[in-house]
């Protein structure tokens, strides 16, 4: 059995009290009179009526996404995967020599002392076309010559320059003569063991 | 993906690359479909206070996405995202008693006395308004749903969670209590004003 305000409510909103079938109207006036049925009626009408302030919904703010932080669990396979990538990164990118560069030493005995260094550069190729010259292309250096001068050339150094500094006697006869006694003269000679010892 | 294929997606779609792709779009477009409905619900439920509504709803589509994954893509989206908007009126009530506000406001319009029937009639939409913000929340919300937002019963139901016969019941006693603060109104201008079935 139907609740009374549940058929009420079902005469309510279908039936103006005009349109209610005879059993339809006694139910109705065994619970409400008929000035209360259409008011009723009047409210639910009434209701679509209402205003009210009209307004424009805001643009969505989504929140903006968290930041990982250092306190962030990685996964091993991404620490891998980064691993991986920074050395291939490395490998691939990391400066080289250029490949053709040679250093020539041309005296490998002489001390350096003075060094001289020339690079030649072989930057453009012409190519005869026709009776021109055309530029082929551009190279970068591929030798680079490294050369020392001959010693015997080179400046003297800077200490064979020097001037003498301490005064030394000139030399004369006194100097130069013997004070000195010969062997035969020497009385200590027969200390010394005979030379035919030495010869055995 | 377009903006035209994004309108091809039913809600349910929608919301099913948000549960697995936390997709930005589908919930833009979500909110572009159904901001102003909801918008206009908070309105009625939160007595015209559009800031308010405002704000609730961002926070609505932000609970969209944090529970996103209590959604079940077998049923409505509207019903659940209604759903969520009423509970979150029905929090509000609690903690503010929202229903209260206009009680003095009601007693000054009806002391006023207007002659022709058309102040008759603005005054009784006002009555009439302030008498259906009075309402307790889950009258008011049946009443709106199905008044002015024309919701059918069932969907009501589900969106109240409960039954069809208890939103009957609801419906019936919300009208009884709104049209008794509109006894004093004549009822004779009912027939050239609101025409009915």
């Amino acid at each position: 059995m139907e609740p009374t305000e549940n058929r009420l409510f079902d005469l309510l909103e279908t039936y103006s009290f005009a349109a209610l079938t005879e059993e339809d109207r006694l139910f109705v006036l065994s619970n409400m009179t008929e000035e209360e049925f259409r008011v009723q009626q009047k409210v639910l009408v009434a209701a679509d009526q209402l205003v009210y302030p009209q307004a424009v919904p805001l643009p969505l703010a989504l929140p903006a996404k968290k930041s990982g932080g250092l306190m962030t669990p990685i996964p091993l396979y991404k620490s891998l995967i980064s691993a991986a990538a920074a050395a291939m990164f490395i490998f691939f990118f990391w400066p080289k020599e250029q490949e053709g560069e040679k250093i020539v030493y041309l005296d490998k005995y002489s001390p350096a002392d003075t060094i001289y260094k020339t690079k030649i550069v072989h930057d453009t190729v012409f190519k005869e076309k026709g009776g021109t010259l055309l530029a082929v292309n551009q190279k970068n250096p591929d030798t680079i010559y490294l050369y020392q001068e001959n010693p015997s050339t080179a400046v003297a150094p800077r200490m064979l320059n020097a001037t003498q500094s301490i005064p030394l006697p000139e030399l004369n006869q006194a100097l130069l003569k013997n004070r000195g006694k010969s062997l035969k003269e020497d009385n200590h000679s027969s200390l010394l063991p005979a030379i035919s010892e030495f010869e055995r | 993906m377009t903006n035209h294929s994004h309108k091809n997606h039913t809600d349910e779609e929608l919301m099913v690359q948000i549960q697995d792709h936390h997709s930005h779009w589908a919930i833009v477009e979500l909110h572009a479909r159904y901001s102003g409905r909801l918008l206009g619900y908070f309105i009625k439920m939160l007595n015209k206070d559009v800031d308010l509504a405002q704000d609730f709803v961002q926070e609505l589509f932000l609970k969209i996405l944090e529970k996103k994954h209590l959604f079940d893509t077998e049923k409505k989206f509207y019903i659940w995202v209604f759903t969520i908007a009423s509970n979150m009126c029905k929090t509000a009530y609690r903690k503010t008693g929202i229903s209260q506000t206009f009680e003095t406001e009601k007693h000054d319009h009806l002391q006023t006395n207007y002659s022709d029937n058309l102040a008759e009639k603005e005054l009784f939409l006002r009555a009439l308004q302030n008498s259906i913000d009075q309402l307790e929340n889950g009258q008011k919300q049946a009443f709106v749903l199905r008044f002015m937002e024309h919701f059918s019963l069932q969907e009501i139901a589900d969106i109240a969670e409960t039954s069809v016969g208890t939103i009957k019941s609801r419906l019936f006693y919300a009208t009884q209590k709104v049209a008794k603060q509109l006894k004093d109104f004549d009822p004779s201008f009912e027939s050239t004003l609101f025409k009915l079935s």
